[in-house]
């Protein structure tokens, strides 16, 4: 089989206060001296951002103990991947953004020394960012479900399990600057609230999880305001 | 020259109250009443502002406050802050450290940077923005020609953290590291790390590295 052609697709951006405010570590309560910056960040963002998604699937071509290969030379080097692929046959690398104009936005209102509504903007940037790769993930979900196939967890480069470097495998095998997403020697991407990640699929995949639920779980940043599972520590990289 | 009151009976402990609980409109409109009244617009910020956001720094420390609180109470401050900032005279702007804050060349996120920059104006620290993707020239150009006395690094990613090393080398090349503390932060940055480079200090979040560097500044001040 010959790897598909990537696949762009326009997200519909559902952002709730909520999701806000677990971004900020206030998951689960409202602070109301702050509500009026957030409800109106919201507002700004939903009319500005442009959310957009490319993916493309690939065939994996062999899985070693330290390293992942695929059919279109790329590999990921990394043994905690490898753990996670074990059963793997394809690949989706995914890249979504929620567009430049967010980040335009922060610089701005930093520079004018409102950090206060700097920081929310940028809350609600990271929350639109996430709500965006997560539909893309759930739309993936469902394709690998309907072929009776199983979907992995989404691996993440710049998560504890795989170093921030390992942005260029994705953006190597990915045209994402189709969608606008660049990727600069540092491993940034820009613009800055855009997301990448590595989906194992398959029949016999042995590692099952639920994409949509959590990666949380390999990773060890504890303080991290978007946890939803704790680390479980089971895996090690 | 303007005469201000020294007695005038406004408890400064509810300013402060204000700050701690976020409660920016009644900050504000205290410190409106207080300057009709004749305060000193110096005791306010030094009696009132500043012990507010040194226990909200305490606060988020001990993990009793998060963000979002961290935040109403900068906006608090921010609030009183409009009304006394036009009547600090140039000596009480002078009487003040400066801090000079920026990540590094390469690293774009610069979020982390203006938090820690928002808990160094609640100590009471002018702060100049240099925004993100700085060189070792910028900065030191900068903390040169603002004749700041600290420096603020931060980088976000593993493959910006060495610009950190490459800023504190320059300036030693440049024999002007001696006229300056120089402290580093972000995702990856550790103690270690920050010993390593030859940083003055660093800590894990906003409001314990304001903490550090206004005692640390304090102290050397005073040497």
């Amino acid at each position: 089989m010959i790897d598909e052609k990537p696949e762009i697709i326009e997200v519909p951006l559902v952002l709730e206060e909520d999701d806000v405010w677990r971004v900020l570590g206030a998951k689960d309560r409202v602070v109301t001296e702050l509500q009026s910056e957030v409800c109106e960040a919201i507002d700004e963002v939903s009319k500005f951002s442009i959310p957009l998604a490319i993916f493309q699937k690939v065939e994996v071509d062999t899985i070693e103990p330290k390293r992942v290969k695929f059919r279109s030379g790329a590999e990921v080097s990394n043994k905690f991947a490898a753990h996670l692929f074990q059963g793997a046959e394809e690949a989706f690398f995914v890249v979504a953004t929620v567009g430049p104009d967010i980040d335009y936005r922060i610089s701005q209102l930093i520079t004018a020394g409102d950090n206060v509504e700097a920081i929310v903007m940028d809350a609600v940037g990271t929350a639109a960012a996430f709500n965006t790769f997560t539909y893309v993930l759930d739309s993936l979900l469902s394709r690998t479900v309907s072929r009776d196939w199983k979907m992995g967890t989404c691996l993440r480069p710049g998560q504890s399990y795989w170093d921030i470097s390992g942005q260029s495998v994705i953006f190597e095998s990915l045209s994402a600057e189709k969608i606008g997403v660049k990727l600069l020697s540092s491993s940034f991407m820009t613009p800055q609230k855009s997301q990448s990640g590595i989906v194992p699929i398959g029949p016999y995949l042995k590692i099952e999880d639920d994409p949509s639920n959590s990666y949380c779980r390999y990773c060890k940043a504890s303080r991290c305001p978007m946890r939803v599972e704790p680390f479980d520590g089971v895996v090690k990289k | 020259m303007i005469h201000y009151e020294t007695d005038i009976d406004m408890d400064l402990e509810k300013l402060t109250k204000y700050v701690v609980e976020g409660k920016s409109d009644d900050a504000e409109a205290f410190t409106i009443e207080a300057l009709s009244k004749g305060m000193n617009p110096k005791d306010i910020l030094n009696k009132g502002l500043i012990p507010g956001m040194d226990i909200v720094g305490d606060k988020f420390q001990s993990r009793e406050y998060f963000m979002p609180e961290m935040l109403v109470s900068a906006k608090a401050m921010k609030k009183a802050m409009t009304h006394i900032k036009p009547l600090l005279s140039s000596s009480d702007t002078k009487s003040n450290f400066r801090v000079i804050c920026g990540t590094v060349s390469g690293d774009l996120h610069d979020i982390g940077i203006s938090l820690v920059g928002m808990m160094l104006e609640g100590a009471g620290f002018e702060v100049i923005y240099l925004g993100p993707d700085n060189t070792a020239d910028d900065f030191i150009s900068a903390m040169e020609e603002k004749k700041a006395q600290v420096l603020c690094m931060s980088a976000l990613l593993t493959t910006t953290i060495k610009n950190m090393e490459i800023t504190i080398q320059k300036a030693k090349e440049l024999e002007v590291r001696h006229r300056m503390r120089i402290y580093v932060g972000g995702a990856p940055v550790t103690k270690e790390f920050a010993s390593h480079i030859g940083a003055d200090g660093y800590k894990p979040d906003a409001a314990s590295a304001a903490k550090m560097i206004k005692k640390e500044v304090l102290l050397s001040a005073k040497d």
